[in-house]
């Protein structure tokens, strides 16, 4: 129990360093902590074409890994898998780049001004509590059943955590910024852009993280929901007519939208603000 | 992570220092008038009548600008079709009717309960799959694919698959809110598993407590902050997914009103309904606080919710 204990608290680092003294056991280490995963993985996919191939009734509910494959093949070849994920990524950025000048903008000026903290405080509470998925509805009213209306939706589901980030990041920068700044005199343009926003980025990107996530589910949703459009169009298609094969392997693809975007944007973190890892830790 | 979006009554120095910043010096020279104007700041923050004034402040600026926005909106029926952009006069007047058909109460009933059901078993699922997952390395191993990948998928993107496996019944919407709603819950509990402070695991060993004692004692108390920040998150994640599933399939439910107004342009009535379900989320936010002050005061006593 105890002995269970004290590895679930050492880190890998320390198996990595007495890995030399003994090779077998390093490699049987080095074997279940990543290959344990890949055969768990292995056997579902194993297990899942067995099934539909000796049940031909679960291939219509179910498909299998090979007919996944062979769909994934015939809607690339169609030119409907790169369009509609090529659509989805244009909808997605466009959306979240809005929501992220807005609410690093709204963020900063809630972080450094008082009376704008003051009066937007209870807004943004409220905002945040609120399950803004209930304004679909609103914004095909307001803006069109279209790519308007698609993009403004990304933007009012992903504005609200990078809001909330950038506003405490900017709150809690070091009070010796703010005194070094002073010390050498610099105007309020050079402060923000020089040390605030720099300070604060470990906390915005953190935001920018969450944004995106959301900003994913609001592009999939919206392509769902209003006019069938890039992936989530895709799957609601794929569903309707009930090629489960072509559905997973759209939903293989947004998962791989997802990831892409997720890494562009660790990217863009790394090479603009390359310390956060270092000072930061986790985050 | 995801904790920092919740983390919204923490109110630092940061605001007050910043304000000192700007009202200091412009040079280096002053930098004393500076440090004066900033001790005059604190000053101003200690209780007494400035702090009144603040109070006030805190009331009536939000006031004032919640009264232009809505000003703003009233009078934007001026120019534009208050049919589609409605107005807050018109919103009010939608409550009318929205609670006199009893088509408010009974779609709430039916997403407030089916929002309990799928709490439930995220909250039971989720702590139980943590667990063990948290205390098995080898349970962890063989579950991180499938979690991971899970998680990295946007949820919704599964919906069409749920609709052809299990149909568009209550089942399919709860199983959805599920599939959206326990993976804050499981990594929660799989990081309060294993932060045990080590010195409570010595201890027990020590005292030669059993291992169902130790689980019982220690560790099960020492993941409870983590736990309820995890059911704090769960159970807004839970509306946020079953409102979605009533959106996209359902034929009750608020997310189903909100789809049939559309049809019909009704703009007035989806925003008093948007209004209600705002107040239903914050509604959740101050439940699961009160539930945390109530019954687990030594959590932020003891401080360990700073972990989480």
């Amino acid at each position: 129990m105890s002995v269970a204990g004290s590895t679930m608290v050492e880190d890998p680092g320390t198996a990595a360093a007495d890995a030399p003294a003994a090779r077998t056991s390093s490699l049987l280490r080095a074997w279940d902590g990543r290959g344990i995963g890949l055969v768990a993985v292995a056997v579902f996919v194993g297990l899942w074409q067995w099934y539909g191939d000796s049940y031909p009734h679960a291939l219509y509910l179910f498909s299998t890994p090979s007919a996944v494959a062979t769909a994934f093949g015939h809607i690339v070849a169609s030119a409907e898998l790169p369009r509609a994920f090529a659509d989805s990524v244009a909808e997605e950025v466009v959306g979240f780049a809005i929501a992220a000048v807005l609410g690093i903008a709204v963020g900063l000026a809630m972080g450094s001004l008082r009376f704008v903290e003051m009066s937007l405080d209870p807004l943004v509470t409220i905002g945040i509590a609120t399950p803004v998925v209930v304004l679909l509805p609103v914004m095909e009213d307001w803006f069109g059943f279209g790519y308007v209306a698609r993009v403004a939706f990304i933007t009012v589901l992903s504005v609200w955590p990078i809001l909330l980030n950038s506003w405490i990041g900017v709150r809690n920068v070091s009070s010796t910024y703010h005194l070094v700044s002073r010390a050498l005199t610099l105007g309020r343009r050079q402060r923000v852009w020089k040390v605030v926003l720099p300070a604060a980025a470990p906390y915005i990107f953190v935001g920018l993280r969450l944004g995106l996530a959301m900003a994913t589910l609001g592009m999939v949703l919206a392509g769902q929901e209003v006019g069938d459009a890039g992936l989530g169009g895709l799957t609601e298609i794929f569903g309707q007519k009930g090629l489960v094969g072509a559905l997973i392997a759209a939903i293989l693809s947004a998962t791989g939208l997802a990831f892409l975007l997720f890494w562009l944007l660790r990217v863009a973190e790394e090479r603009l603000f390359p310390w956060i890892r270092e000072t930061s830790g986790s985050r | 992570m995801a904790d920092e979006m919740l983390e919204l009554e923490s109110r630092g120095a940061g605001p007050l220092l910043a304000e000192g910043a700007a009202i200091g010096a412009r040079s280096a020279s002053r930098a004393r008038e500076a440090r004066e104007a900033e001790v005059a700041a604190l000053l101003r923050s200690l209780p007494g009548r400035s702090r009144t004034r603040e109070r006030w402040l805190r009331v009536l600026l939000p006031a004032g600008a919640m009264a232009l926005l809505l000003g703003a909106w009233q009078l934007s029926s001026l120019w534009l079709n208050p049919l589609l952009f409605s107005n807050p006069w018109r919103v009010a007047r939608a409550y009318r009717y929205l609670f006199d058909s009893g088509t408010l109460g009974s779609a709430l009933a039916s997403t407030m309960s089916e929002w309990a059901i799928s709490l439930a078993i995220g909250m039971v699922g989720g702590v139980l799959i943590g667990t063990v997952m948290g205390r098995f390395r080898l349970v962890e191993r063989l579950l991180n694919p499938f979690v991971n990948f899970l998680m990295a998928t946007p949820r919704v993107v599964l919906i069409p698959l749920l609709i052809v496996w299990i149909g568009v019944a209550s089942e399919g919407r709860i199983l959805f809110a599920v599939l959206t709603n326990i993976f804050v819950v499981i990594l929660n509990t799989m990081a309060g598993v294993r932060n045990v402070n080590r010195t409570y695991l010595d201890v027990a060993r020590a005292t030669g407590l059993t291992a169902w004692q130790t689980t019982r004692k220690i560790r099960v108390p020492a993941a409870v902050p983590y736990i309820l920040a995890g059911a704090r998150l769960c159970a807004s994640v839970s509306l946020v997914g079953l409102i979605i599933a009533e959106l996209e399939f359902s034929n009750v439910g608020i997310g189903y009103l909100l789809q049939l107004y559309q049809t019909e342009l009704a703009t007035d009535r989806i925003l008093a309904i948007v209004v209600v379900t705002a107040g239903i989320g914050l509604g959740i936010v101050g439940l699961f606080k009160g539930i945390e002050r109530m019954f687990f005061s030594w959590v932020r006593a003891t401080g360990t919710m700073g972990q989480a």
